[in-house]
């Protein structure tokens, strides 16, 4: 084989070349301390990296909702402690109302308490954080709650339902709430939002064997009124007529057993009801069928049915339809404050003092709302671990593919040199070796 | 006697000859595209009765030392080596107005105006959020139009070398024209040919760099040159090429200049520049407007079923730019009041004020979007189809430029100057000199010794 200077030289600086394009990579690896910068540096573990920087982004994004959702809830937990508060403020004068002296100027002092306790709920339900009214729904511009100068009532302006935040890809959490539900013990806020297409069938109350209302956990058997009437029988159905006017297929029915409680029933029932938008429930002693589409022309309830395909009618348990709209939504907060100031005025004892046990009530009712939010607020704390968890573990799995292990790199740039070196003495030496040197 | 003179003086001749060969080989060691060349030599003799005297020696020929067959392959992986250079070269510029170090990419851009979305459903009121949609949008559009500009002005910047580069492709068909004309003269002439042949190859190897090429050479050193079996030079004959821009369809196309008849250039420079401006880039192109239309369809599908802050109006969010029917613009009407951003549903149960249609949008992001990748997935893909081009053809550039300089190793073996063979051959002919010069010198003292027994 032939060698001219011209292949010794080509070949120096193709391997001189390589090499030193090799030690600029090592560098650029060393330098910038990533391995992967751009998508030809090795286009599988780019778009990988790519993957999961978004990732990381969603932690990020997720995390700083998380951040700002507890914010609220803190500002709600605050709000509703402070009605907690005042609830119990206004509990303690009614209660010194009713054991009190009875003079004129102890009702009116007491009177204007409640009046500027009102006005503090109120401030307390306008509460805002820097996304917006707590109280006010779904997106409320001014206060959600006034004070009607004239009458005093206390109205609702904001909206109906919430306003939700992700804070995972599958659980959004109600960063504000429609203040109603805080406001009023039992609300409905399907009813409120179609009040005209909105009715319900209640029966009287329902009295056990020895004469007490009846609770869900009331045993079956020992429900006088039932008991006496379907004596002989084992099930109960449920007459309904759909707007179309025809009946439910199959009809709605309860094959009761001895042991069964009211909430068995209520159960049952609505385990076949649901399909048909109705529910049943069983407040205060009673049973309530309810359905947005129980209208004018809409589904009605005609009863019970024993198995003999016979209607009660009379006596218990016939159910009786309400008037539109007219569905029992609980204790409200400022009608009962209202309603306090009204018997103050009037001196009616005993009506304060049946108002004690309402405001018990409502205070354990907003004191369940605290409660929520502190569970709500374990939850997204839980996610905030979470989401820093994964964030720690996609960082990692980041860091493996795209950034440079400094002991493999250095030690291939030191090789690289190595080899370099090796070759610039070399080929120094090869290129002094011509006959030139001999002539 | 006079013999004696004629032999040695025409060891001497070839022996200056072969110096002068040897020191023109030394001369041009570094010349690009010479060809060694070497001494062909004969005895010279006359028949005496029964013997043949010897009568010296002469130079029959000046030889060149080239492979023909080997240029060829030389030719045929400049070729393919140059059409992956521009290939990789068009895709490494375009990496990086793709992606960039900081990583504000077309990924991150739609995740983080889709997010800002997301944080609207939350808080439909806020100006703030609303402000930054509008912000990310505008980014998001930046990125948009950046990528756009990148690939189109590449095509541009391609027609353009074409232009040019089909204006130099003429010329060398032209001057290779001009030599084959002078290789010819000569040839009749019985003149050397080497240094033309030299040239011409030379050039060649440049014209293959350029486009397909098949090299047919004739025995007096004339080559004609085709591409894909049509004639560009026959003899001195040159059928010029032309760029063909139709602007209808976008594409170009090299036509032959007389009679317009179409060339598929599928190598070379030339080759790689047409793939790119009529398949590669307009693909790279019909993605990316994909993309923006689906974005486009989608956002605005959701927007113009919310309403915003004002009034019931349903608006789109999005806009193609009437002068660009591939740029997208945000509704002037957002842009002149941004409570006009829909983020609610008019129709839900849920009253005024809720965030719903913005968390619609802000879903967008785990929705198949085109090819069964979600919004993100298909920017990172196609941000990344540049770099992943270039990664595939730098491997084959390296493999195809260690062929080549096998190819040029051999080619170097046949035509290479080597300065040690160079310098043994010098002195091989110095002492045949010195030979030659001795006899001379002797000769002269024969005659000298002749001449004094006359005097």
């Amino acid at each position: 084989m032939r060698i001219t200077q011209q292949t010794i030289f080509d070949g120096f600086m193709k391997h001189i070349n390589e090499n030193r394009a090799e030690m600029h990579d090592l560098q650029q690896d060393i330098a910038s301390g990533k391995k992967i910068t751009k998508a030809s540096d090795d286009p599988l573990k780019f778009k990988k990296a790519r993957l999961l920087e978004n990732q990381i982004r969603e932690q990020d994004v997720y995390q700083d909702r998380i951040g700002a959702a507890k914010n609220t809830l803190d500002v709600a937990e605050q709000s509703l402690q402070e009605i907690v508060n005042g609830l119990i403020e206004i509990k303690s004068n009614v209660t010194r109302a009713v054991n009190g002296t009875h003079d004129s100027a102890s009702f009116t002092a007491i009177k204007q308490e409640l009046e500027s306790l009102k006005e503090e709920l109120v401030s307390s339900f306008n509460a805002k954080d820097i996304n917006g009214y707590i109280f006010g729904g779904a997106g409320s511009d001014s206060s959600p709650f006034s004070i009607d100068a004239n009458t005093g009532s206390v109205t609702f302006n904001g909206s109906n339902g919430a306003l939700s935040l992700k804070v995972d890809s599958n659980l959004s959490i109600d960063v504000t709430q429609d203040g109603n539900f805080v406001r009023t013990t039992n609300y409905d806020d399907d009813l409120a939002s179609n009040p005209s297409s909105y009715r319900s069938y209640i029966t009287p109350t329902l009295l056990d064997d020895q004469g007490n209302t009846a609770t869900g956990d009331t045993a079956f058997t020992s429900l006088e009124a039932v008991d006496n009437y379907l004596e002989g029988f084992d099930n109960l159905e449920l007459d309904i007529t759909l707007p179309d006017g025809s009946s439910p297929n199959p009809t709605l029915m309860y094959n009761y057993a001895n042991n069964d409680t009211v909430n068995d029933m209520i159960s049952a029932f609505n385990t076949q009801l649901d399909p048909l938008d109705v529910t049943m429930t069983f407040e205060n002693g009673t049973v309530f069928v309810k359905s947005k589409s129980m209208g004018p022309n809409g589904l009605s309830v005609n009863g019970f049915v024993d198995n003999g395909s016979n209607v009660f009618t009379t006596n218990f348990p016939a159910f009786t339809q309400q008037a539109s709209g007219e569905v029992d939504q609980g204790i409200d907060l400022f009608d009962s404050i209202d309603e306090a100031i009204v018997n103050l005025e009037s001196q009616n004892v005993d009506a304060l003092s049946g108002q004690i046990d309402q405001f018990e009530e409502l205070i354990s009712h907003v004191t369940t709302h605290i409660t929520e939010i502190g569970l709500t607020n374990n939850r997204l704390n839980f996610l905030e671990e979470k989401h820093e968890n994964s964030k720690i573990l996609l960082n990692a799995e980041l860091s493996g593919w795209v950034d440079t292990d400094y002991a493999e790199t250095v030690s291939k740039l030191q090789r690289t040199e190595i080899a370099f070196q090796s070759a610039m003495t070399i080929h120094t030496k090869m290129f002094n070796q011509s006959l030139i040197e001999y002539l | 006697m006079r013999t004696l003179l004629e032999i040695t003086k025409s060891g001497m001749d070839v022996a200056q000859r072969g110096l002068e060969t040897t020191s023109n080989n030394i001369a041009n060691v570094n010349t690009e595209g010479y060809a060694r060349q070497r001494l062909v030599t004969n005895s010279l003799f006359s028949r005496n009765g029964q013997f043949f005297d010897g009568l010296g020696v002469r130079v029959t020929d000046v030889q060149q030392l080239r492979d023909f067959r080997l240029n060829n392959l030389i030719y045929e992986k400049n070729q393919e080596l140059s059409f992956l250079n521009v290939k990789s070269n068009t895709y490494s510029q375009l990496e990086t107005s793709f992606t960039t170090e900081s990583g504000n990419d077309l990924d991150s851009r739609i995740s983080t105006f889709l997010n800002t979305f997301g944080d609207l459903a939350a808080n439909p009121a806020s100006l703030d959020i609303r402000r930054k949609v509008v912000s990310d949008a505008e980014q998001l559009i930046d990125t948009f139009n950046n990528l756009h500009t990148s690939i189109s002005s590449q095509k541009s910047m391609i027609a353009e070398d074409v232009e040019s580069l089909v204006g130099v492709v003429n010329q060398q068909l032209n001057d290779i024209a001009s030599l084959n004309a002078q290789i010819k003269q000569s040839y009749v002439n019985k003149r050397s040919t080497n240094g033309l042949i030299d040239q011409q190859a030379l050039k060649i190897n440049e014209l293959s760099k350029l486009m397909n090429l098949d090299v047919h050479r004739n025995e007096e050193g004339q080559v004609d040159l085709t591409i894909k079996g049509i004639s560009v030079l026959a003899g001195t004959k040159v059928h010029e090429l032309y760029l063909a821009n139709d602007t209808s369809s976008d594409v170009i196309n090299v036509r032959l200049r007389q009679g317009g008849q179409g060339v598929d250039l599928d190598t070379g420079e030339l080759g790689a520049f047409i793939e790119l401006h009529n398949t590669d880039l307009p693909k790279l192109e019909s993605d990316l407007n994909d993309f923006s239309t689906q974005i486009l369809e989608r956002v605005n599908n959701l927007h113009t079923s919310g309403v915003g802050r004002n009034d019931d109006i349903r608006r789109s969010f999005f806009e193609l730019d009437g002068t660009n029917p591939n740029k997208l613009i945000i509704n002037q009407d957002i842009l002149s009041d941004i409570r006009n951003i829909a983020a609610e549903d008019p129709n839900s149960s849920n009253a005024s004020g809720n965030g719903i249609i913005a968390q619609q949008i802000a879903d967008l992001k785990e929705v198949e979007f085109l090819k069964g990748y979600k919004p993100t997935e298909f920017a990172i893909q196609f941000i990344s189809e540049p770099g992943t081009r270039l990664h595939a053809l730098e491997s084959n550039v390296e493999l195809r430029s260690s062929e080549l300089d096998l190819l040029k190793n051999q080619d170097q073996q046949v035509s290479g100057v080597n300065m040690d063979e160079e310098l043994s051959k010098m002195i091989q002919y110095q002492q045949g000199y010195q030979g030659a010069a001795k006899i001379m010198q002797s000769a002269q003292l024969m005659y000298q010794s002749l001449m004094s027994i006359l005097g």
